[in-house]
């Protein structure tokens, strides 16, 4: 009060009090708003989205918990039900659609229709999108085998931890074998709307394909590349009746998926997005379920948009991986084989392994070198001196022998790996032909020796012995190198 | 001095400044209201940011707290309806995100008493697991080196992986050829793991093709490998084609008899079910004869008396005896296995959804149902 009175009795102009006072003021009441603002922001996306329970707007009362009523964007799973991406290394994000049929009626949880993976690889720039069938007959935690579309309800409807996409992420885990970091699930109304504001996609319709959109008539769309809004967009996700059934269904939902990545990615898509940016959050917020924060978000947004379209593998469980079969209460399933779908798994995950898989440049012989492994050379074969000759031969090839001796019989080359030489293993493995069988790993890291190689009766296929030397194929080794029996007497032949 | 205005300012300071306000244009006057609502606007926000944070926190706790209870009060009911499983998923979730909650490990004692009083067959129970930290790895690259080249000593497989991957991310190239060793053993030996110790077929599976890449598979992993895609083989056929599923888990009960998946369920005890489930199958075709060797060969792995009325009553059947009144009817003495899935929520269920059956029980008892709680409104 002091300061006002002062100011009221200052010799200084009207003008630079009430100046002074306005904008003091107006900075203010800014600051605070500003204050209130990014506090009840950050709080609401505490309070509204925490660990699939809901809260009313205020976030006070708890609205009843795997009720379809609010469907928060950003669910904040709780540590332990998914494994959380490093920012880094291979990132996995189950994507789910929910059934119509259910989700139209608006009671109690729904199946899901649709179940696509899509898996990126930021080291090498690859990703992959996996279609999964909805009758397929999996194991389902806590449960009987059953749909694999059942697994969503499931966890809606037992309230199980992290509810419905929880449980769906971890039978899809169970299923493949692999980690699913996060989930996202549309629904119907979402889609729609998100299409509609990014202006539509460009799909290449493959054959003429008769659509049936939610709202309005059919509609016949002819074999040419043509934008579909979000009405025929949906409609031409969820068409199957194509020859191809299922299977022409996943296809088609990876091309939409496609061409929503094309259209954001498109250079006119900046613009659209900062001017639709709150009618899409709106939309997103609305109809759109994810454990994804908005910072990862963005973050796999620019890793899709390093990724060049022929690096994305396109793939879905098809007819060869599965058996059509009846379910005990007599509904069709599709039952998996196993063998066949890790066939396509690894198709779509191993095509590039990223960080999982060996870095180390160079060729195999150059990568074995690396490797340094101390060798012990024992010969098996019963052949008199082909031990020490063949020691001579691998050395010219930079091979680290450390001991060569008489070992038990053998009729095949064996290799037994005590220390971990990937390199070494499959170097040898290719050179002597060494089948799977006969390759052992024995882990003991405190041995003096790493490998041990024990040559059989049955010569290496790739060397021809005979009468005081021993030669190289030259298809294995292009230098027809031959070793005599004599001192320093490597040669080409 | 004149007046004093505290300690900070002094009258004539104030009339300075406000003789230098005297001074200012209209346009610095909207530079100065420009750069103090920088200011003020920049602490404000930050202000902001900080409590909200704190609120959210305070949030996330508090949802976290009903969440735990929410979970606790379900485990209970489900305990009480006999779906064990759902109640051990339940309390180890509990115990894995809040070790000190009141009474759960009392609970999932509880749980794990019920399961092996109750049940037939013998389940192998995975340890809770602590969450993952979902914080990025801050170390340094020398750091995560150091760490790697503790957890190969100590043969910390799965760590060993993380820290192997986090390493990479920062430089791909570095330590090149030591680190593809270490990560060829610890996926190698993770995978093994995987399969022979924690139930993750499928997760073992994949770890060993990833091996792969490296380098062939050993032949001991190829068996191991072998011996979990027979028990997949098996799981996949699981309530469809139980022909087919004695077939895989006649194989794998003989050569593994203790292996598993992830529902605990040993190979010895599917391959026993799978004998009663084709058992079921022969007998609602009217094979009795066949049936009743289902049933016998089942019988013969394990005693159990729920099954005997359904064995003898194939066995009248089979041999041509009218049965009697008393004798129990093949609906009523055949088990419900994975046969009758049945709507057991209580909640408003879509009309055309079938549900399976929770599983934790004895597959040889009928399925319980389920009575689900309401929602609390209050922690």
């Amino acid at each position: 009060m002091k300061y006002l009175e002062f100011l009221k009795n200052t010799p200084a102009s009207k003008t630079a009090r009430y100046g002074l006072l306005i904008a003091m003021t107006l900075t203010l009441v800014l600051a605070m708003t500003g204050f209130y603002s990014v506090t009840r922001y950050l709080a609401a996306m505490g309070s509204n989205h925490a660990v699939g329970i809901e809260f009313d707007a205020e976030g006070g009362d708890i609205l009843q918990p795997g009720g379809e009523a609010l469907l928060p964007m950003f669910d904040l799973v709780p540590e332990g039900i998914l494994t959380p991406w490093d920012g880094a290394s291979r990132v996995t994000i189950l994507v789910m659609g929910l059934d119509y049929r259910d989700w139209s009626v608006g009671e109690g949880p729904s199946r899901t229709d649709t179940m696509i993976l899509l898996t990126m690889d930021p080291l090498n720039n690859t990703a992959g999108m996996l279609s999964i069938p909805r009758d397929l007959w999996v194991s389902i935690p806590g449960f009987e085998n059953g749909r694999i579309n059942t697994a969503y309800f499931l966890g809606e409807a037992y309230q199980l931890p992290g509810g419905g996409p929880a449980l769906a992420v971890k039978t899809v885990e169970q299923l493949l074998g692999v980690t699913i970091n996060y989930y996202a699930q549309i629904d119907f109304a979402a889609f729609v709307r998100f299409i509609d504001e990014i202006g539509g996609v460009k799909i290449d319709v493959p054959e003429k394909i008769k659509i049936d959109p939610i709202v309005g008539d059919p509609v016949i769309l002819k074999p040419e590349r043509q934008t579909l809004y979000g009405e025929l967009a949906l409609a031409y996700a969820r068409a199957r009746n194509t020859e191809g059934g299922d299977l022409d269904r996943a296809s088609r939902q990876q091309q939409v998926i496609l061409g929503i990545r094309d259209r954001l990615l498109s250079p006119e898509a900046l613009s659209l997005l900062i001017t639709k940016a709150p009618t899409l959050y709106n939309d997103l917020v609305s109809g759109v379920r994810a454990n994804l924060q908005l910072d990862e978000l963005i973050k796999l947004a620019l890793l899709a948009q390093q990724i060049p379209e022929d690096q994305i593998v396109r793939q879905s469980i098809s007819t060869s991986a599965i058996l059509l079969a009846e379910s005990p209460d007599e509904q069709s399933v599709l039952v998996p084989i196993p063998d066949e779908i890790r066939q396509i798994r690894d198709e779509v995950f191993l095509a590039s392994t990223g960080t999982m898989g060996p870095l180390a440049p160079g060729s195999q012989q150059e990568r074995m070198a690396a490797e340094a492994a101390k060798i012990a050379l024992l010969n098996g074969s019963l052949v008199e001196g082909l031990g020490g000759r063949t020691k001579a031969y691998l050395q010219s090839l930079g091979v680290n022998i450390v001991e060569v001796s008489n070992g038990e019989y053998t009729a095949v080359t064996r290799l037994i790996d005590y220390t971990g030489n990937p390199h070494t293993a499959r170097y040898f493995i290719e050179l002597f032909g060494i089948p799977s069988e006969f390759y052992v790993f024995e882990f003991d890291p405190n041995r003096s020796i790493d490998v041990v190689i024990t040559l059989g009766a049955h010569p290496p296929s790739f060397l021809r012995i005979g009468k005081g030397r021993i030669c190289a194929r030259p298809a294995v080794h292009p230098p027809h190198l031959c070793y005599y029996d004599r001192p320093g007497s490597l040669q080409e032949g | 001095m004149g007046v004093s205005l505290g300690p900070v300012i002094s009258v004539s300071e104030m009339k300075k400044i406000i003789s230098f306000f005297d001074t200012l244009t209209w346009w610095q006057w909207i530079i100065l209201w420009g750069a103090m609502l920088a200011v003020f606007g920049a602490t404000g926000i930050a202000l902001g940011y900080s409590s909200g944070l704190q609120e959210r926190q305070k949030s996330l706790a508090f949802a976290r707290a009903v969440d735990l209870q929410l979970q606790v009060e379900l485990g209970v009911a489900d305990l009480d309806a006999g779906n064990y499983d759902l109640a051990r998923q339940r309390f180890e979730y509990v115990l894995g995100q809040d070790p000190g909650f009141p009474g759960i490990t009392d609970r999932l004692a509880e749980t794990l008493l019920r399961i092996a009083e109750t049940s037939t067959q013998e389940v192998a129970l995975p340890t809770p697991t602590p969450a993952p930290t979902p914080t990025p790895d801050t170390r340094t690259i020398d750091e995560l080196f150091s760490t790697a080249q503790r957890q190969y000593q100590n043969r910390e497989w799965k760590n060993l992986i993380q820290t192997i991957s986090a390493l990479r991310d920062i430089d791909p190239l570095y330590q090149v050829s030591l680190t593809d060793r270490m990560l060829y053993v610890a996926l190698r030996m993770a995978g093994v793991q995987k399969i022979l110790e924690d139930g993750d077929l499928e997760g073992g599976m994949y770890d060993l093709s990833l091996v792969g890449k490296f380098v062939p598979l050993d032949s001991q992993a190829s068996v191991y490998r072998e011996w979990a895609n027979l028990y997949q083989l098996g799981v996949s056929f699981w309530g469809i084609f139980p022909e087919k599923a004695v077939a895989y888990f006649s194989q794998i009960a003989n050569i593994a008899p203790y292996l598993r998946d992830l529902s605990g369920i040993f190979a010895k005890d599917r391959y026993r079910m799978a004998l009663a489930q084709y058992g079921d199958r022969l007998a609602e075709q009217g094979d009795w004869c066949l049936a009743l060797e289902q049933y016998a060969l089942a019988q013969n792995l394990f005693d159990d008396q729920a099954l005997l009325p359904t064995a003898a009553f194939a066995g009248e059947q089979c041999h041509g005896a009218a049965p009697t009144v008393q004798s129990p009817s093949p609906e009523a003495a055949t088990p419900t296995t994975t046969m009758t899935p049945e709507a057991t929520a209580t909640q408003q269920v879509t009309p055309d959804v079938v549900i399976p059956t929770p599983t934790g029980t004895s597959t040889l008892e009928p399925t319980p149902e389920v009575e689900m709680t309401p929602t609390p409104e209050s922690p």
